[in-house]
Order: C-alpha cells, then sequence, then structure tokens
C-alpha cells in the first residue's frame, strides 16, 4: 500500500476531514448515528421527497423499486416539510405496488427551514432510520433496472468490497403535454472514468448507481454533508472512496437510469434559465469540493499508483494538452454547448463518434485530464 | 356491478396470459399487479376477467379478485397459437370489447389498465402498446398523436374491431415476431397503432438474449411473408453463420402464410432498421 497525500503539510488521516469545509450549517437538524449489527440481506433504499408536483416521477421511482429482482427492500421516504395528506398519499402508492416481498417501508418527514437546502439533511435522517444491510439512493426521478440491485449485491457478495458501482445510463426527456418522451439513452459515465482515481478527479458516479454493504464498513460515518448541495453526493463518495475501494467491475452493466430533462428543470448544467442562485449554489459547491480534495487523504494501492503515474506522464504530450484546452473551453462555455448538444442527439452522436475515430482508445483518457 | 342483471350487460376485458415454467414468485407478482390495476378501473364499468393457459408445466394462481378461467394445455404450441386459443374464446362472448395480451414475466403498474381502457376509448380503431418499464422499446413513436409502426405483444390492448377484422395472431410463428406481423396486418386493414406511454408494464428485458433460432427463424418467415427477400436471405445466412443450422438445405420449409396474400401490403413492413422494425429512438 502506498499513502498519497493530496497536501503533505497536514496530518494525514485517512477518509477524514482535517479542515472546516463542509460544516454543519446551525440551522441543520442532525440524526444521531447509532452504530448497528447487519445481519439480514435488507436492501435500505432512501428516496428523498420535497415536492409533490414531482409525484409523478416519484410513482415511476417507486414501481422500478417494486419490480426488483432483489426481493428484500426496505423503501424510506424522506419528505420536506412533508403533511400528513402527503404521508398518506406516498403510503398509498408504495401500498398499491406489487412488491414481491411486501416491505417495511417509511415515510419521515423532516422540517427543514425556509431557505435551507435539506438534501443532506433529508438523507442523513433517511440513513438513521435503515436497518438493512444494503444501503442505497435513489432521486424521486430517477429509476433502477429490475436487475440492478441484485447484480450490485451479488458483486459485493463475490467481492467482498463495501461499495458496487454499476452502469448508469441517461434519458433524454422532453416535455410533450401529456407525457415526457424519451428521446435518446445512452451510457456516457463509463467514458468519463472507471476508477477510483478517475473518481477522484470527477464525479462519473451517479448518487443511485452503487450499493454500500454496511457490514463492512466498521465505524465509518455514513453522513452527506449539510454544506455541499447540490453536489453532497460528490461530497459523500469521495469521503467514502477515500477509504474504500469500491468494486467498479459492473460499471458496463446498466443498473439504472438518469433522467435529464430538456427543459432544465431537473438539471442545472443542462438548464439555459438555471436561476443565478442555482448557478451561484453549483459554483460555491464546486469550491468547497476542491477545498475537501485537499484536505481528505487516502491510502491507494500500488496499481493505483501506477495508473497515477502513467497519466502524470502522459499529461504533457500533445494531444493531452490539446484536450485540456478543449476540455476548459466548454467547462467555461458547459450552459449553452450543454443544452446545445443535448438537443440534437444525432450532433451528439456525430461528435462521439468522431473524436474516437480520430482518437481511438485514448480519447477516454483524454476526457479525464483533469489534473 | 352489484347485481347479476348489470353484470351480464357490463362491456367485458379478457386478461390473457400464456405461461411458460414461469418461477412462481412472477405468476404471484403479476397476480398481484393485475389485482391492484382492475381496482383502479372500477369507473370504467367494465367486467374484467383472466384466462390462462399453460405451454409447460401448470401454473398455479393466487387469488385476483376477478374471474379467472385455466384453458386446457395442448403443450407448447408456441405463443402466439396458444394465445390465438384464448382470443377466440374470449371474442365468442359478445360482451368482450378488448383482449390484453400479456406476458407472464411481466408487471402492472397499478394504472396501467386505467391508461390502456382509455386510449382505447378515444382511439377505437387502434392496437393500443402498453410502455415496458423501465426500459422501453426504443422504436420511434409521435410524441403528439402517439402514433407508431408496430406494437409489442408484451402488453398489448386488441379492440373488437381488430379481431373481427384481421383475427388472431399468424400460427406460423412459433414465437417472436408475431406481434410486429399483427400490427402491419392492423395497419394494413386500415387500423392504427398507438403507444400509452403512461400505461406502465413492468418487464425486464434489457440484457436480455433471446432464444436466437427461434429469432432469427421468425424473423425469416417475417421477411418471406412481406415479401422482402432480401431479409429472407440475411436470417437464412445469420442462421447458419451462428452455427444453429449447417447449411441452408437443413433450415425448415417456410410455410404457407395463413392470410390472404392480398391483404398483405409490403409497404407496412420495415425491414430497413435491423431488428428494432422501425425508426430506432437510440
Amino acid at each position: 500500500m502506498v499513502m498519497v497525500q493530496s497536501d503533505m503539510s497536514r496530518t494525514p488521516v485517512n477518509g477524514q476531514i482535517m479542515g472546516t469545509v463542509g460544516e454543519k450549517k446551525p440551522n441543520a437538524q442532525t440524526p444521531e448515528t447509532v452504530p448497528q449489527r447487519y445481519d439480514n440481506t435488507t436492501l435500505s433504499t432512501i428516496i428523498r421527497f420535497h415536492k409533490k408536483e414531482r409525484m409523478p416521477f416519484l410513482e415511476e421511482a417507486l414501481f422500478s423499486l417494486a419490480i426488483q429482482d432483489w426481493h428484500d427492500i426496505e423503501p424510506i421516504i424522506v419528505l420536506q416539510n412533508g403533511t400528513e395528506e402527503l404521508r398518506d398519499t406516498v403510503a398509498g402508492i408504495i401500498d398499491r405496488q406489487p412488491w414481491a416481498k411486501a416491505p417495511r417501508h417509511k415515510i419521515l418527514s423532516i422540517s427543514i427551514p425556509a431557505g435551507m437546502d435539506g438534501r443532506s439533511t433529508l438523507m442523513n435522517y433517511g440513513i438513521k432510520s435503515a436497518t438493512g444491510r444494503y444501503l442505497s439512493f435513489l432521486d424521486d426521478d430517477d429509476v433502477v433496472y429490475q436487475r440492478g440491485y441484485a447484480t450490485l449485491i451479488k458483486q459485493l457478495i463475490e467481492s467482498g468490497r463495501p461499495v458496487a458501482v454499476g452502469g448508469c445510463r441517461t434519458a433524454l426527456a422532453q416535455n410533450h403535454n401529456t407525457h415526457w418522451f424519451i428521446q435518446a439513452k445512452e451510457m456516457p459515465y463509463t467514458s468519463w472514468g472507471s476508477t477510483r482515481l478517475d473518481l477522484f478527479r470527477q464525479n462519473f458516479v451517479p448518487i443511485h448507481s452503487y450499493v454500500i454493504d454496511r457490514s463492512r464498513i466498521g465505524e465509518f460515518e455514513l453522513r452527506f454533508d449539510d454544506a455541499f448541495p447540490p453536489l453532497e453526493d460528490y461530497d459523500f463518495l469521495l469521503r467514502l472512496c477515500a477509504v474504500f475501494e469500491p468494486d467498479f467491475s459492473q460499471l458496463g452493466t446498466p443498473v439504472c437510469e438518469y433522467r435529464i430533462r430538456l427543459d432544465g428543470s431537473n438539471s442545472i448544467p443542462y438548464s439555459p434559465n438555471a436561476s443565478p442562485a442555482a448557478v451561484a449554489a453549483v459554483e460555491r459547491a464546486r469550491q468547497l469540493i476542491i477545498e475537501r480534495k485537499k484536505e481528505i487523504t487516502c491510502l491507494i494501492t500500488i496499481s493505483e499508483a501506477a495508473e497515477f503515474s502513467t497519466l502524470l506522464a502522459e499529461r504533457d504530450q500533445l494531444p493531452f494538452v490539446l484536450a485540456r484546452h478543449v476540455s476548459r473551453f466548454l467547462r467555461q462555455t458547459r450552459a449553452k454547448t450543454g443544452t446545445f448538444v443535448y438537443r440534437y442527439p444525432w450532433l451528439r452522436t456525430a461528435l462521439g463518434r468522431t473524436s474516437r475515430l480520430l482518437l481511438g482508445s485514448k480519447v477516454d483518457k483524454l476526457r479525464n485530464q483533469r489534473f | 356491478m352489484n347485481n347479476s342483471k348489470s353484470k351480464r350487460s357490463l362491456p367485458k376485458l379478457i386478461i390473457g396470459v400464456v405461461t411458460f415454467n414461469n418461477q412462481q414468485n412472477e405468476i404471484e407478482q403479476l397476480s398481484r399487479s393485475i389485482s391492484f390495476s382492475v381496482e383502479n378501473i372500477s369507473h370504467h364499468q367494465i367486467e374484467a376477467h383472466a384466462y390462462i393457459i399453460d405451454n409447460g408445466e401448470a401454473s398455479t394462481w393466487p387469488e385476483l379478485g376477478i374471474k379467472l378461467i385455466g384453458f386446457d394445455s395442448a403443450g407448447n404450441v408456441g405463443f402466439g397459437n396458444a394465445m390465438n386459443v384464448l382470443m377466440s374464446a374470449a371474442f365468442s362472448d359478445p360482451a368482450t370489447q378488448w383482449f390484453l395480451c400479456v406476458n407472464p414475466d411481466g408487471v402492472f403498474h397499478y394504472k396501467a389498465l386505467n391508461e390502456l381502457l382509455s386510449k382505447s376509448v378515444a382511439s377505437p380503431n387502434s392496437l393500443i402498446e402498453a410502455r415496458q418499464f423501465p426500459e422501453e422499446h426504443p422504436k420511434e413513436y409521435d410524441p403528439e398523436t402517439l402514433e407508431t409502426s408496430w406494437a409489442s405483444g408484451a402488453c398489448l390492448l386488441i379492440p373488437r374491431a381488430v379481431y373481427e377484422t384481421i383475427g388472431g395472431f399468424d400460427p406460423n410463428f412459433f414465437m417472436y415476431l408475431e406481434d410486429a406481423d399483427y400490427s402491419w396486418r392492423a395497419r394494413a386493414a386500415g387500423f392504427s397503432i398507438k403507444f400509452a406511454p403512461q400505461a406502465l408494464f413492468g418487464h425486464s428485458v434489457l440484457g436480455r438474449i433471446p432464444d436466437q433460432k427461434h429469432f432469427l427463424l421468425s424473423a425469416r418467415y417475417l421477411g418471406f411473408k412481406w415479401r422482402n427477400a432480401g431479409f429472407v436471405n440475411r436470417m437464412e445466412k445469420e442462421l447458419i453463420k451462428r452455427g444453429l443450422f449447417s447449411a441452408r438445405s437443413e433450415l425448415p420449409p417456410l410455410p404457407k402464410s395463413d392470410i390472404d396474400a392480398k391483404t398483405v401490403d409490403p409497404s407496412m413492413a420495415d425491414f430497413k432498421h435491423h431488428y428494432y422494425f422501425a425508426p430506432g429512438r437510440w
């Protein structure tokens, strides 16, 4: 094992936060963490829900849970400032799903002060109430494929690792009055990265594409930081994966779907109409992530160190330098180019095919040059 | 629906399921989903029954909350043939207005039947296809009119008017592609095919590898029936290339089509898009 630190001036504490980044906000409720023993086969899946207008999406998310090949599921729905009426509605929907095994579902309602982004708090309450050995997260407007959780849990069992990651497809959805028309599906994240080091560079692991085996993480505290929304999921993964090496062997197997609504209503990077406050929140979270990366230390394997060294050696070669410039340009104009490219699937496909034709297998590495 | 007199006059929906050695948990989950979905159509004032036939071992069904009729198995006669037995029995009752063809390894969303029936009421001269979930078929459909070129038989609502005009599935398909053929026949007869995006039918198709031999033989027959010699040739080459047959002379003879050659309109068929049989969205 080799110790690699991003900042040698600090005392290394593996996977621990050593600075002030991400301190809890004073008004946030904080659930107590109770160490538990996990001698069951239950998968606890936490879904946050904060707008009743999103109920049609939640129905699909719950249906995708109900038809999983893994039958022992504990759905935990965490409502933000949920009323009794909303609780009853959600409970009614859960009861009408054709579960293979009747679930012991939980519906929590958490009070979040006005003006606070409660995403992390909701998740932390969900984690606190989860009883399953296995833990997963699902956004209320995404879905998991039928074999998704069974595939990942099988991988956890076979590999003995505490985290198993699967592939995630994006579905680009256009609003057509009566329904959301899926105009294209693709699997972009596999070309963003496939290793823990790739994850440290950028997030290619959507929140619903992995399962955690809690029996293998000891006393590690699973907690989302209230300072980090909307990038709280990436911060969570950085801290978790700094300590535990995930299993990425199912990355090529689609286990879930991330639905991008092309009107920008669920994804700021694709929205030309994102509010200045939302854009500012993303930028602030990005800065916090940069700080977090400076403060977390990590033990890596020799093979990871070798990969790291190869990438460093290649970084000054001409194609990679060019790619960095292109990548920087695209990032700087992300809102416009992202929306433009995503509106025209043929253009996206053509760009992908052309770059692969010209650069061959190097294209995947090129996209990840972010040191 | 509270007295026998009104029951007799209610229009009927028959849910037809052909099983083939399905696991008991699949049957139970489908049963549960039928119950929830039927509960949700009470306002339509229709009577729902389920017709079951086993192509393999006998299946055991729990209480559905609706009348369930089991038909004598004729062995493994193929999907279309078995479904035709159920369809024929269903439409022999003049009260039956719809037959819902359902795969036994799928699951209804509780709103699915309601969505299918509502779409059928709005478009009485159409076959109505449910949306397979979470992975829907990538073939194109018009997002405004919801028209599509063919409908999957995994969960397909067939109204009486279509059955009375074109009958059931072509019995020459043992399994696979009888639904594409049925759709093209319906369109050739003047009906349309509509997609119901909010009628969710949980059906795991992602990563599933079909029985290659039966699929390619069905594709070969589809090409033959719809007058596409090039496609027939491709399928025959594919059957040999994959080692399923050693030579063309070993291939089973192509059957005669059961429908009048005059009703086959090759312009309804699409062999340009490989196994999608329609332009794909992805």
